[in-house]
Formats: C-alpha cells, structure tokens, sequence
C-alpha cells in the first residue's frame, strides 16, 4: 500500500506455485521498497515458506515472475545482495561455530567482520563448540549470524525466532529493529502476531496460498476487527434509539450490558455523552491483531 | 571464488580427518587386512610378489570405501538436512562447492596410498623401484576416479540409510567380484570373465601391470573412464531431475 514511490526491492507477478494437485501458492504480486519490513504472516500451510523459497531461488514459480533488486532470485550478483536465515537451520556436522562462519564470509566479496558476526550470534563463548552440539535456539541464532555474513541489503527471515526463549527473543527484536534503523530491508514470515505488530512496518497476511490482506499493522487492525462500545444502561432504555445513532451498526443487549457495533468508536462515545443518555461504565474495544487474524482465517475457509 | 574454493576444501578436509569411523574403515582397516594376509609364504601372484600385489588390492580396497562412502553419505546428509539449500542462497556456485568435495577426496585419496605404500614398504619390506611405487600411486589414484563418480552418484539418495546399505553392498560386492580380496587368477574361468569387467579389478590392474614390468594395457584405461562418465552423467542427470521436480 505505501512505499510506492520508494524504490523497489523486490517484485512479485502473478506468482503461483503448484504441486501435483495443490496450489501452494496461488496468483500473488505485490512489491517491497527498499527499505521496509514486511512480515507475512498466516498459519501453517498458508504458502508462507513457498513465497520466500521462491523469492530465494530455492524453488521455481510454476508461473509468474519475481524480481530482486533488479534482477532473478539465482543470479550471483543478487545472492551477493541478499542473506536468509531458513526454517530448518542445519548446520555441517563436525565444524565447529567459529569455521561455519570464517566458511560463510569466504563466500561474499564482501563480508562483515568475523568478531561482529560471532557477536550476533551470541556464541563468544561457544565458538569453539561443534555447531551440531548446540541447542535449537543457538543454532537459529548462528543461523542468523550465517545470513549476515555478507552485509545483505536483503534480509529474509523465516520463523526467525522458534525456539527461542523469551530474552533471546526480545534481543533478536532488538537487533532487527536496529537493521532497519541501518537501512536493510527485510522479510520475515512468522505466525506470532505479536512479532509481526511489533517490528514490521507492513504486513501481507495469506491464506490458502493467497493474499488475504496487505497493509500497515494498524490498517489490518482496523479493517478486520470488530469495534463496539458497551456500557450499562438500566432495562428501561429503548434500543431502537440507539440504532438510530450516527455510525452505529449495530446495537446487542446482553442483561444491564449493551453493545454498541460501529467502526468509529469515538464518535458513538461522543454522541452517546452528548445526548445525555442514561449509560455508565463506557468500555472501548478496538481489537488486536489476534482477532484480526482469526476473523480473518475464518472468513478464508 | 578462489578464497571461497580454499575455505570450503579446507573445511572438508578437516571434517574428513575429524571423522574417525571413516578412518578407520577406510586406512587402519585395510592396514590390518593386508597384515593378516600377506604373511603366508613368499609365492607369486601373477608374476608379482604376492606381499606386494595383496599392498595393491588392499589400497585399492581403502580407495574404493573412502571414496564411496565420504562422498555418497556426506552429500545425502547435507542435502536431507537443508544444508544444501543454505548453501544454495549463498553466491557459492554448487560446481565450486562440489568440486571441493571432490578434489579433498582425492587428496585423502593419495594421502591413504602414501600412508599404505610407506606402510608395504617400512613394515613388510615391499621393495619396488622409484619409478614402480610412483606408477602404481598413480594408476591407483587415476582408478579411485570412477568411485568418486559412484560416490556422487549413491549421494543423490534420499535417506541416508538407504545409501548406507548400498554402499556396503557395493563395495564388498565389487571387492569380491574384482578380486581385491581373493585373486582374481584363481576364479573359475567364467566369473573371472566376468570379475575383469568391473572397476575395482581394473582399479588394481594398472598398477599391478606396473609391479610385474608389464605394458599398460590401455583398453582397460578406455573401461574405466567410461565407467566414470557413465557415473558422473548418471549422477547429474539425477540431480537435475531433483532440482525440476522440488
């Protein structure tokens, strides 16, 4: 929805992913500027993981095109571009941590250094440890230091933090946020709804190998919640004059409680005060994006 | 690319020395073989001493089971557990990486026949010519070539349990068939007809042909680089097969 006038990062056209008998993924686009991060999210089997193994040349469209950076997924000069972290993270067995990264950094013209990239692996202590001895939530983030190894303008990060404890969690929120604030776009597919609110700034939400929604965390929100206010009113009030209420959708009466439906919630909060009507005890629900979510999966099936 | 091509052969030889089961199966197992085996007597084996003709079947013996084995499972575990598709986001182009697989083993590969020939030699007083222990190293290392194309080949497998089980098939089937561990000279006629067809007999025929001041016989050069184009095409055919389909 925005950064249309930002320069592009990466394109997608009327992608789709079949197998045998399935659409993973079906008839997609849309565009990434440089610069943003864009989370998608949707539950399991939603074509998450699909879109971003094709956008990594992992896997090939069925039909459709994708741009990156001006040019294919497999061409040498974008992989030099780009670093991805996987949703399996698997590591060489028999390599110790500090080798896998010296090995990665050969693998980019240009790389970071390798004392920052053992740094944002968290594993000071542990690089000298085999990799294949490490615990899940170690190996993704030494998996997040691999996909840094070579500066990446483009950063994709699948299910970045399963597995990880809550601290490391906030930490690795920390450090997206601060690549962001250094300018890197970045793609990060996830199902935790807290962490697409959190740190992107756009959100495609996909379903069924669709593109169900697109937009702002905020946007989403409002689009695909339902808002009402409630306050107590004694059994004497007409509902009937509610309802004629500007902006109001509806109006539900559960014992002292009513339930007044509308998108501008404010607005009936206003007018309800102004008509001097009998009501006390005002609630405001605007709704998270957990419900968003699932209204929105319920309205998929 | 060259510093990525040193990094990574550097990483796999290090993983190669670090793995001790293929050590030892593929150098103290054949050096305890040869020990048990040439101690009977100081007969000849087609015109070669047989201390020395057994050093070369027992060589050719480790060269078949590292090359197979490092290869084939090293590649079906990296490409089941997403190493491969890690690596395939990275700018390393596959042939790069593939090639340092490749040429490591082969340097294991001449590494296992120095550490067998000074063995033969410093223990049980093999005593060829310069120019014989040179010949038959090479003709040696030129033959591991095909297994190396059996080793990428048997890589292409999808569950490493599978390829565990053909690997040895294979190599004790092929070890049998082409006399590594019983002459082929005492076969019946008929299965040494047909034992002279696979690679592991042509493998040790060179360098046998080397020990015995025989001619190299170049037909059998001509079988094994088939062999190895045969193999090496099979492999990337099925490679490329995977790779539509995924």
């Amino acid at each position: 929805m925005k950064a249309r006038n930002v320069e592009m990062a990466i394109q997608l056209s009327e992608v789709t992913k079949q197998y045998s008998a399935k659409k993973a993924v079906d008839y997609i686009s849309f565009t990434i500027g440089k610069g943003e991060i864009v989370s998608i999210l949707g539950p399991n089997g939603a074509g998450k993981t699909t879109t971003i193994s094709m956008m990594l040349g992992l896997k090939k469209p069925t039909s459709g095109s994708i741009q990156i950076l001006g040019g294919f997924p497999s061409d040498r000069k974008v992989k030099q571009e780009i670093g991805a972290m996987l949703q399996e993270v698997s590591v060489m067995d028999t390599v110790k941590v500090s080798e896998l990264i010296q090995l990665f950094r050969s693998y980019y013209d240009k790389s970071l250094p390798y004392e920052y990239l053992l740094k944002l692996s968290g594993l000071e202590k542990d690089a000298e440890v085999m990799a294949t001895s490490l615990s899940g939530g170690q190996k993704r983030r030494l998996g997040f230091a691999l996909a840094m190894a070579g500066d990446p303008s483009v950063l994709f990060l699948d299910e970045p933090t399963v597995g990880m404890d809550v601290t490391s969690r906030s930490e690795f929120w920390e450090m997206i946020r601060s690549l962001k604030d250094a300018g890197k776009t970045i793609i990060l597919t996830t199902h935790y709804l807290e962490e697409a609110d959190r740190l992107s700034d756009r959100i495609i939400m996909m379903n069924h190998g669709k593109i169900v929604a697109d937009g702002t965390p905020e946007e989403i929100k409002s689009h695909l919640t339902v808002k009402y206010v409630t306050v107590t009113a004694d059994a004497s009030l007409e509902l009937d004059t509610l309802r004629t209420f500007p902006g109001v959708t509806e109006v539900e009466r559960d014992g002292e409680r009513i339930k007044l439906y509308g998108d501008d919630t404010d607005a009936i909060l206003i007018h309800l005060v102004r008509q001097n009507i009998a009501v006390r005890d005002f609630d405001i629900h605007k709704g998270n994006l957990d419900e968003a979510f699932s209204n929105l999966m319920k309205e998929g099936v | 690319m060259m510093g990525a091509y040193l990094a990574q052969s550097k990483i796999e030889l290090l993983r190669t020395f670090r793995n001790r089961k293929s050590i030892f199966f593929t150098l103290l197992m054949p050096i305890i073989f040869y020990f048990i085996m040439s101690q009977n007597g100081a007969e000849k084996m087609g015109g070669v001493e047989w201390k020395a003709y057994f050093l070369i079947s027992m060589t050719a013996y480790g060269l078949m089971g590292s090359s197979i084995f490092n290869l084939s499972l090293r590649l079906v575990q990296e490409r089941t557990q997403g190493w491969s598709h890690q690596l395939k986001v990275t700018p390393l182009p596959p042939i790069v990486y593939f090639i340092a697989k490749v040429s490591v083993q082969l340097l294991v590969n001449l590494g296992q026949i120095v550490v067998m020939f000074l063995v033969g030699h410093f223990v049980n007083n093999v005593e060829l010519t310069a120019g014989q222990w040179v010949g038959a190293g090479f003709w040696l290392l030129i033959g591991s070539l095909p297994f190396l194309a059996i080793g990428t080949l048997f890589g292409t497998m999808n569950k490493i349990e599978t390829a565990q089980i053909i690997n040895q098939i294979v190599t004790l089937g092929l070890s049998f068939l082409g006399g590594i561990f019983y002459p082929i000279e005492l076969f019946p006629e008929w299965l040494r007809k047909f034992g002279e067809w696979t690679p592991s007999y042509l493998m040790a025929s060179e360098p046998r042909n080397i020990l015995g001041n025989q001619p190299i016989d170049w037909g059998n050069v001509v079988i094994l680089a088939v062999y190895f184009l045969l193999f090496t095409g099979l492999a990337s055919y099925i490679l490329k097969k995977k790779e539509v389909y995924s």
